[in-house]
């Protein structure tokens, strides 16, 4: 075609007479950067032979013959040659940038639908799954594999791009990008950490819009657990708050009778006759002690939850351990109860109703499992910046393998199992309130000799 | 004979509480709920509010705050919960003391003496002292600063007097306790916390650096009066 043009440009130069041979090479010039414009390089050297040979045989004297000086055949050859190339190269290269620039304006397209959509992921399904098929949608890929490092999961959509499990693997470990045949595998970077990898078939996408395309991935599966986590945080925390404050509800309800009752009860103690009396004081420390199992049930779903601070005061350790019994009056009926406090003992930093609840379990524990009339001994001392508190009983201890498992949560002990009542709960209530104070809890003594229990509170400072 | 209003929205509750303290010699109003009780206050002035800490529609929170916006008059709260955060609360929200439920009569009645109880009033000679921009004149209760009268309840008042009285020496916190409250009380620290607080913010001209109510840090409080060693 672009010999055709030139011969066709000879043809009609030819039919003006005495045309100037200057005049006739411009023209072909033209023509020429029209061809190398259009169409590229070989098209246009061709043309410029053929110009070359046209200019030859019809203009350069003798016309019609292609005999001319060498010199210049050779000079208009290389001027048409050197036309074409220069003007061949330069339009290649225009087409060449344009035809980036559209594609580039393409992925960019697509790259910004693509992340319009990973930013509306839902919770349904795996976050990995759904940034795959919307990464393989957007860009047309015919698979994609995803490796999301945390969960060591991967996840395929479509068909499986030509690469291994430990390729993905070595690119998260080593933040690299990989290259194989077919396929390219990038490492998704989220907050300076590698989250996982994408695996990507070749072709379709340029290098710089699978990068990027790994860059959303990343954000997506970060902008997701994110969310996860803070979704489960709400959700924990409302469920706490409405655990809570059916708990006060319940505690209200009640007490609320109970308070009838201790104030009616009262109110006649104060005035009664001795026979009286002693009915009336059981409905009072009856009551009372109703009251306090209602207010420890209400603390320990609070310990339980794990969302309790306790409120440290400064307090005596005899006071501590008088209120605790004081709460629990009646129920050590038959246990004489031996308490010996080392003198000069430093007060301890406690929230008093938390430790009286401690001391009252491990005395509840301690009657349960000794025999009637036996003597419960508590004995308070001082070492260094703690207080050592003990409750010890005469019973038959702890076996050796249940020792390990008495803090833990429903852990109920052989003997306990099958002769006494309780859930399990007492002793890892205590453990948890003992270690929010800072303190220890542990059991002591072997199978055969009664057990101790001791826990350490800190010194008030 | 004093008067007392009780109010709560538990009938069982309130019979127990009217026949208990008119048995010992009190006058009993009774209100239902917050909003009764305000609007018994209009037409009543008792000498003592025992007041519920939870109630439907207006809490108890709630109608103290109404009760103290316009009056003095001594407030027991009746409280469920022993949180010493609900304690604070209370306090703040201005009640002069706190009950928890379920609670003995001898010591309900015990905190309703002493919350009528009213501290003895300063000699005439130092009956009027000044503090900064605020005159305070004990014989007539009255505290007025430099933008007008200052309300001070009764407790307030007491404490305020107990520190006067002890001018520029500390007063531990159970010798405040026992003066103000009564000598059943010694512990309750948080009231203490509270009603200075309190007395700060309507004496000090900045409560957060007090110039006259110093903290003595562990043992208690000293009122610093400017000009003179010791008050007589």
């Amino acid at each position: 075609m672009s010999v055709a043009i030139i011969y066709a440009v000879a043809l009609v130069e030819r039919q003006f007479d005495h045309i100037n041979p200057t005049t006739v090479a411009l023209s072909m010039m033209v023509a020429l950067l029209g061809i190398a414009s259009q169409w590229g390089f070989i098209e246009s050297m061709a043309a410029s032979v053929a110009g070359t040979l046209c200019f030859n045989y019809y203009f350069l004297p003798p016309v019609g013959t292609w005999h001319i000086a060498e010199l210049q055949n050779a000079v208009s050859f290389g001027a048409f040659a050197i036309t074409a190339f220069i003007a061949s190269r330069l339009s290649a290269n225009a087409r060449q940038r344009e035809a980036e620039a559209i594609t580039r304006k393409q992925e960019m397209e697509l790259l910004y639908a693509l992340s319009s959509s990973l930013m509306a992921i839902g919770r349904d399904r795996p976050a990995a799954v759904q940034i795959s098929e919307h990464v393989a949608l957007a860009f047309g890929f015919e698979g994609v594999l995803f490796y999301e490092s945390d969960s060591n999961c991967f996840y395929q959509t479509g068909r499986k791009p030509p690469v291994t499990q430990e390729q993905l693997r070595e690119s998260v470990e080593k933040g690299v990008i990989l290259t194989g045949e077919g396929f390219r595998i990038l490492p998704l970077l989220a907050g300076g950490k590698t989250v996982g990898s994408l695996a990507l078939p070749a072709g379709s996408a340029s290098r710089t819009a699978k990068q990027s395309i790994a860059h959303l991935a990343a954000i997506a599966l970060d902008h997701a657990r994110t969310q996860e986590a803070m979704s489960l945080a709400a959700a924990a925390r409302q469920s706490e708050e409405l655990k809570s404050a059916m708990l006060d509800a319940l505690a209200h309800d009640f007490k609320t009778p109970l308070t009838s009752i201790k104030a009616a009860s009262t109110a006649l103690l104060a005035e009664a006759n001795a026979d009286d009396h002693e009915l009336l004081e059981v409905i009072t420390e009856e009551t009372t002690r109703m009251a306090n199992m209602v207010s420890d049930a209400l603390e320990i779903a609070r310990v339980e939850a794990g969302h309790f601070q306790p409120q440290q005061h400064r307090i005596e350790v005899a006071r501590l351990i008088d209120g605790a019994l004081e709460r629990r009056t009646g129920r050590f009926l038959g246990h004489p109860i031996e308490v010996r406090i080392e003198s000069g003992i430093a007060e301890v930093s406690a929230d008093i109703r938390l430790i009286e609840m401690v001391i009252g379990q491990l005395v509840d524990n301690a009657t349960k499992f000794s025999p009637p009339d036996s003597v419960i001994r508590i004995v308070a001392k001082q070492r260094g910046d703690f207080v050592f508190i003990s409750v010890i009983d005469s019973g038959e201890g702890i076996a050796e393998e249940d020792r390990a498992h008495v803090f833990e949560r429903f852990y109920r002990g052989k003997i306990a199992r099958h002769r006494t009542p309780g859930t399990g709960m007492g002793l890892a209530i205590a453990k948890e309130i003992i270690r929010a104070h800072g303190g220890e809890i542990r059991v002591e003594n072997s199978h055969g000799e009664g057990c101790e229990f001791v826990f350490s509170l800190p010194v008030y400072v | 004979m004093n008067t007392i209003l009780v109010v709560d929205d538990e009938p069982q509750i309130r019979r127990v509480l009217r026949s208990t303290l008119s048995k010992v010699g009190y006058h009993v109003l009774e209100a239902r709920s917050g909003e009764e009780a305000l609007e018994k206050l209009h037409s009543s002035t008792p000498d003592l509010i025992l007041l519920d800490f939870n109630m439907p529609r207006l809490s108890g929170l709630e109608t103290c705050r109404a009760i103290r916006a316009t009056q003095d008059t001594p407030i027991i709260m009746l409280t469920v919960r022993d949180a010493e955060t609900d304690k604070v609360d209370a306090l703040d929200a201005g009640a002069d003391d706190y009950v928890t439920k379920p609670f003995g009569t001898p010591e309900l009645l015990a905190r309703v003496r002493a919350a009528l109880r009213r501290a003895p009033m300063l000699p005439a000679t130092t009956t009027l002292i000044r503090l900064g921009n605020v005159e305070i004149d004990f014989g007539a209760r009255e505290v007025v600063g430099g933008e007008g009268h200052v309300r001070l309840t009764p407790k307030e008042f007491d404490l305020l007097w107990c520190l006067v009285a002890h001018a520029n020496r500390p007063v531990s916190h159970r010798d405040l306790l026992r003066e103000v409250w009564g000598p059943e009380y010694g512990g309750e620290l948080e009231y203490l916390r509270v009603f200075v607080n309190h007395l700060r913010k309507k004496i000090e001209s900045d409560a957060s650096a007090p110039e006259f109510i110093l903290t003595e840090p562990r043992f208690g409080y000293k009122l610093v009066l400017p000009g003179q060693q010791q008050a007589e």
